[in-house]
C-alpha cells in the first residue's frame, strides 16, 4: 500500500513569486493543497497610526509608500479625501495633470503586473519588455516631480509641479508606441498555448463570491460584475472622458489578464483625450490654506486604483492632523479569497492564482 | 504551437531593436533637474525659521542657531544643521518650505557606504555638495515674498 | 452647468397651478415679511455698514450677481433668474465663503450680517422690496439656492459656533420663522397661503431651523428667537437639499431596521454632511448582527458590497465603522456600533460578508475589539505574542526600542 502523508510546507516570506515579504504556510496532500494560511504583517510600518502624528502634508508621502506601484493613485486618494472633507476646489489644469499622472500610473501599474505575472509562469521575455516600456512612463514621472517611484506629487489643493516645457508631448508620443506595444505583447503571449494552459480555468469564481468577499478592480470585473469607481462614482474629471470598463466571464485568471490588458488600452483612450482638452495656462495649486485643518468630521472617499478601490476613511476633530486615518487598500481585502482559491489546487496553481490577484505587500500590510 | 511561433517571431524582432539598458556604473545616469537627490545647504541664506525641521516627516533635520555674530544685524544665524540619511526618505517637504532655498536638492543620489555613520552629514557636508544643484526649485506651490529678496 | 439649467427649467411651466399659487404665496411672502421689512432693511444696512472688504466684496458680489436682490420694487418685473446661473451662482459661493471666513474670525456681527446678505441673494422673497407681480418661478431656482441657502446656513452654523451667541441666536430664531411663515408678525391680510405646495420643503427648514436652533443654543444663547427675519428664509430650505435625496432613505432605512430587528436598535441616524450626506445609523452592539443580515437582505437596501471596516478609537469608547453600498441600488451607507474601552466586543459580521473578515482581525489586532462568533480571531499585523493593541490613543509600548 501506499501511505500518504500531509506536509506543511512554508512559502516565503522570501520568495520571489509572492512580490514581497508576504508568506503562505500551505498543508499539502501530495500535490494538492488541503489547507493555506496567508501570514503577513512582515511590511507593517504602522502608516496609520504614524499618520495621526503628522500633518496632511506629511502624510502624502507616506502614502508613496503603501502602495509603492501605484505611487500616485495613492497620493489621490488621500489629498481627495482632505480636499472634500476641506471643500476645496482644485484648478482645473491640476486635474488634468492629476488625471494624466493617474492613468499613466495605471498603465505602469499594469505593465509591471504583466511582466512579473509572466515571469511567475515562467516566461522571461515579458519581463524584460513591460520594464522597458514601463522605464518609458518612470522617467516622464521623473521629469515631472523629480522621484521615479515615490512620486510625493500631489497636493491638498492641487499638484507640486506643472507640467515642464515638452512633457505632454512626450506623453503624447508615448501613446501611439505603448499601443503597438500592446499589439506586441498580445503576439508574444495571449495566444501562447502553453500560456493558457497554465491560467485558462484556474482560480475561478463566480460573481456572488466576488461581492461577498469585497473583491474591487480587475479580481472583481472579471466576474462580469460592472463595477469601477471611474464609472460608478467619478471622481476627479473622469465623467468627461470616454472609456469603456472591460469585463470578464469566466472568472478565471486568464479573464483577469486580459481586462488589465484592456485597462491599458483604456487608460490610453483616456490619454488622449485628456491631452487633447488640455488647458491652456492656468494655476496648478488652488487655494489652500497654509496649515490643513481640516474641520471636525468623518470621510470616506474612494477611488479607483490599478487594483481595485482604495478607500481613505478620516476622522477629524478640527486639527491639522487627522485623529485617526484609515486605508482600505485593494490587496488586503483581495488578498482574502486566496486560502478559498487554494484549496483543492496543485502547488503550481498556488503561483498562478496568487499572481492573478495582483496585490502589493507594501499595501496589504500598510 | 501557432501562438508560440508568433510569439518567437516577436522575440526575435526584437533581437535587432536598438539597446535600451543603462551602462549605469561606467556611463552616470543624468537625471532631470527636478530629480530629488541629496540636498545642498547654504548657510549664509538660512534664517533659522526651523519650519524645515518642522515640515519633515521623518524628523531626520536637527538645527540650531546661535545670535547674529554683527550685533548689527538682529535674528539668528544658522549654527549647526544635520540631515540623518539614515532616515531621509527626499520627499522634498524641507525644501518646499523653506522660504529663502537654504536648502535645495542636487541631483546626486549616491549614498552607499559601508557604514551607518556614515549617513549623517552635517552642515559642512551638505554645504560642499553643491554640485548638480536643482535649478527650479518650487513651481506650484505658494511661497511668501521672501523668495526673490533672498537672491 | 447650464445644460443642468435647461434640463430644470421646464418643470413651472408645466406645474402652471402650482406658480400661480406660488405667486400668491410669494406676495403675502412678501407683503408679510413688508412687516419686518425694517429688520431685512436692517441686516441689509448692517451688511453694508460691516463693509470690511470681504463683506463688501461678497455682498457686492451676490447683488451683482442677483439684482433681484436689490431693494427696488421692480413692479412686473420678470426675473430671468435662470440665465444668471453660473455668475450668481459664482457671487452666492463667495459670499458664503466670505462668510464663513468672517465666521470663523469671530467676526460674529459681520458674518450674521453677511450670512444675510448671502441669504437674501439666494432667495429674493426675503427682500424687503414687495416686488408686485413679479413672477417667481422658485422651482426652478432650486439648485441655485440650495446652494446659496446651504452656504448661508453653514456660515450660519459656524457663526452660531464662533460665540456670536446673539447673531446666532437670532438667526435661528429667523430660520424657524422663515420654516413656519405663519409665525410671521405680518398678518398679511386676504393672503392665501397655499401651504400644501410648499409642505416638503417647509418641513426641511424647519428641521433646518431647528438645527440651527439647537447649535445655537450650544453655543450657549440661549436660543433667542428675536426673528431678525430674512436671513434666516433663505437658511431655512438650506435642508432640502440634504434630505431631498438622503432623507428619506435614512428615514425608511431606520424604519426598516425598527421594524426587523427592533426598535431599540438604532441609537442615532444622521446625514453625514460632510460626506455627501451618506446616511449614518449607529446600531447597538447587541443587535448588529441580525441588523446586518436584514441590510444585506432587504429588498429595499441589499448592501451586498462591505466596502470597509475602520475600527476607531474615541477615546471615551471605541467604535466600529462600517461602509457599505448595494451594487443593485447603487446606494451608499456608513454604519457604527460603539462599544466600551474595557471590554470591546462586537458581533463579527463575517458569516454576513467575508471581507470583513481579516478586517476584523485588524481591529482585533490593533484597537483590541473582540468579535464574538468571528471564525477565526487572531493577531494580523503584529506579531503573535505582542502585548497591546498599537492604534488605540494610549498605547504604550512595553519596549521603546522597537
Ligand atoms: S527630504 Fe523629506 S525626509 Fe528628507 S530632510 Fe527633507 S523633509 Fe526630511
Ligand atoms: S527652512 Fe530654510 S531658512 Fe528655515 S531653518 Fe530650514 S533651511 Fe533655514
Amino acid at each position: 500500500m501506499i501511505r500518504t502523508e500531509e506536509l506543511l510546507l512554508n512559502v516565503g516570506p522570501q520568495h520571489p513569486s509572492t512580490h514581497g515579504v508576504f508568506r503562505i504556510v500551505v498543508k499539502l496532500d501530495g500535490e494538492i493543497i488541503i489547507e493555506a494560511d496567508p501570514v503577513m504583517g512582515y511590511l507593517h510600518r504602522g502608516t496609520e497610526k504614524l499618520a495621526e502624528e503628522l500633518t496632511y502634508t506629511q502624510i502624502i508621502p507616506y502614502t508613496d509608500r503603501m502602495d509603492y506601484v501605484s505611487a500616485m493613485t495613492n497620493n489621490y486618494v488621500l489629498v481627495n479625501a482632505v480636499e472634500k472633507l476641506m471643500q476645496i476646489e482644485i484648478p482645473e489644469r491640476a486635474q488634468f495633470l492629476r488625471l494624466i499622472v493617474m492613468e499613466l500610473q495605471r498603465i505602469a501599474s499594469h505593465l509591471v503586473w504583466w511582466g512579473t505575472y509572466l515571469l511567475d509562469i515562467g516566461a522571461m521575455s515579458p519581463f524584460l519588455f513591460a520594464f522597458r516600456d514601463r522605464e518609458i512612463i518612470i522617467n516622464l514621472f521623473n521629469e515631472l516631480c523629480g522621484a521615479r517611484l515615490t512620486y510625493n506629487y500631489m497636493r491638498v489643493g492641487g499638484v507640486k509641479w506643472d507640467a515642464p516645457d515638452g512633457w505632454l508631448d512626450k506623453v503624447r508620443d508615448f501613446l501611439p508606441y505603448m499601443r503597438k506595444k500592446l499589439d506586441e505583447y498580445d503576439t508574444l503571449v495571449s495566444g501562447n498555448e502553453i500560456f493558457l494552459a497554465r491560467i485558462k480555468g484556474v482560480g475561478a469564481y463566480d460573481a456572488d463570491t466576488a461581492i461577498q468577499y469585497g473583491l474591487s478592480g480587475a479580481n472583481l470585473r472579471c466576474t462580469g460584475v460592472d463595477w469601477d469607481l471611474r464609472k460608478a462614482q467619478p471622481y476627479c474629471i473622469y465623467d468627461r472622458f470616454e472609456f469603456d470598463v472591460p469585463l470578464g466571464r469566466s472568472g478565471d485568471c486568464y479573464d483577469r489578464y486580459l481586462i488589465r490588458l484592456e485597462e491599458i488600452r483604456q487608460s490610453i483612450r483616456i490619454l488622449e483625450q485628456a491631452l487633447e482638452q488640455f488647458p491652456e495656462g492656468g494655476e496648478t495649486m488652488g487655494k489652500a490654506p497654509r496649515v490643513l485643518r481640516a474641520p471636525e468630521g468623518e470621510i470616506y472617499s474612494a477611488i479607483e486604483s490599478p487594483r481595485g478601490e482604495i478607500g481613505c476613511y478620516i476622522v477629524s476633530r478640527g486639527k491639522d492632523k487627522p485623529y485617526r486615518l484609515k486605508f482600505r487598500r485593494p490587496s488586503f481585502v483581495n488578498l482574502q479569497i486566496l486560502p478559498k482559491l487554494l484549496v483543492g489546487e496543485t502547488m503550481t496553481n498556488l503561483i498562478t492564482i496568487l499572481g492573478g490577484i495582483d496585490i502589493v505587500v507594501g499595501e496589504v500590510d500598510c | 504551437m501557432k501562438g508560440i511561433f508568433k510569439g518567437m517571431g516577436v522575440t526575435f524582432k526584437n533581437m535587432t531593436s536598438p539597446k535600451v539598458t543603462y551602462a549605469y556604473p561606467d556611463v552616470p545616469l543624468e537625471m532631470p533637474d527636478r530629480f530629488r537627490g541629496i540636498q545642498h545647504f547654504d548657510p549664509d541664506k538660512c534664517i533659522v525659521c526651523n519650519l524645515c525641521a518642522k515640515v519633515c516627516p521623518t524628523d531626520c533635520i536637527t538645527l540650531t542657531g546661535k545670535p547674529n555674530p554683527d550685533p548689527e544685524k538682529r535674528g539668528k544665524v544658522i549654527d549647526t544643521y544635520d540631515i540623518n540619511f539614515e532616515i531621509c526618505i527626499l520627499c522634498d517637504l524641507c525644501t518646499e518650505v523653506c522660504p529663502t532655498e537654504a536648502i535645495v536638492m542636487t541631483n546626486n543620489f549616491e549614498l552607499a557606504s559601508y557604514s551607518r555613520d556614515d549617513l549623517f552629514k552635517d552642515k559642512e557636508w551638505l554645504t560642499d555638495n553643491n554640485t548638480n544643484v536643482r535649478q527650479e526649485n518650487n513651481s506650484a506651490m505658494p511661497k511668501g515674498g521672501a523668495k526673490k529678496s533672498a537672491e | 452647468m447650464s445644460d443642468e439649467r435647461k434640463d430644470v427649467t421646464p418643470p413651472p411651466g408645466d406645474a402652471g397651478e402650482d406658480v400661480t399659487e406660488e405667486k400668491h404665496s410669494e406676495k403675502t411672502a412678501a407683503e408679510s415679511s413688508a412687516a419686518s421689512a425694517g429688520a431685512s432693511a436692517a441686516g441689509a444696512d448692517a451688511e453694508e455698514q460691516a463693509a470690511k472688504e470681504k463683506a463688501a466684496q461678497a455682498g457686492g458680489a451676490a447683488e451683482a450677481g442677483e439684482p433681484a436682490a436689490d431693494a427696488a420694487p421692480a413692479e412686473g418685473a420678470e426675473r430671468p433668474r435662470r440665465v444668471e446661473t453660473p455668475e450668481e451662482k459664482e457671487a452666492r459661493r463667495a459670499a458664503a465663503r466670505a462668510a464663513r471666513d468672517a465666521a470663523k474670525a469671530q467676526a460674529a456681527k459681520e458674518a450674521a450680517a453677511q450670512a444675510g446678505g448671502a441669504a437674501e441673494a439666494g432667495e429674493p422673497a426675503a427682500d424687503a422690496a414687495p416686488a408686485e407681480g413679479a413672477e417667481r418661478p422658485r422651482r426652478v431656482e432650486t439648485p441655485e439656492e440650495k446652494e446659496a441657502r446651504r452656504a448661508a446656513a453653514r456660515a450660519a452654523r459656524d457663526a452660531a459656533k464662533a460665540q456670536a451667541a446673539k447673531e446666532a441666536a437670532a438667526q435661528a430664531g429667523g430660520a424657524s420663522e422663515a420654516g413656519e411663515p405663519a409665525a410671521d408678525a405680518a398678518p398679511a391680510e386676504g393672503a392665501e397661503r397655499p401651504r400644501r405646495v410648499e409642505t416638503p420643503e417647509e418641513k426641511e427648514a424647519r428641521r433646518a431651523a431647528a438645527r440651527a436652533a439647537r447649535d445655537a443654543a450650544k453655543a450657549g444663547a440661549g436660543g433667542g428667537a428675536a426673528g431678525a427675519a430674512p436671513a434666516a428664509k433663505p437658511e431655512a430650505p438650506a435642508a432640502p437639499k440634504e434630505p431631498s435625496p438622503n432623507q428619506p432613505l435614512l428615514d425608511r432605512l431606520v424604519a426598516i431596521i425598527g421594524e426587523r430587528v427592533g426598535a431599540d436598535a438604532v441609537e442615532e441616524a444622521f446625514l453625514n454632511e460632510r460626506d455627501a450626506d451618506v446616511p449614518t445609523v449607529i446600531v447597538k452592539p447587541a443587535h448588529w448582527r441580525q441588523t446586518a443580515e436584514v441590510l444585506r437582505e432587504h429588498p429595499e437596501l441589499k448592501l451586498d458590497y462591505l466596502r470597509n471596516v475602520s475600527g476607531v478609537d474615541q477615546e471615551t469608547h471605541l467604535e466600529v465603522v462600517y461602509h457599505l453600498i448595494s451594487f443593485v441600488l447603487k446606494q451608499n451607507y456608513c454604519f457604527k456600533v460603539k462599544t466600551d474601552r474595557e471590554t470591546p466586543s462586537v458581533p463579527s459580521i463575517t458569516p454576513v460578508w467575508e471581507t470583513a473578515n481579516w478586517n476584523e482581525r485588524e481591529i482585533f489586532d490593533l484597537l483590541g475589539v473582540d468579535f464574538p462568533g468571528h471564525p477565526d480571531l487572531r493577531r494580523i499585523m503584529m506579531p503573535d505574542d505582542w502585548v497591546g493593541h498599537p492604534l488605540r490613543k494610549d498605547y504604550q509600548p512595553i519596549d521603546p526600542e522597537v
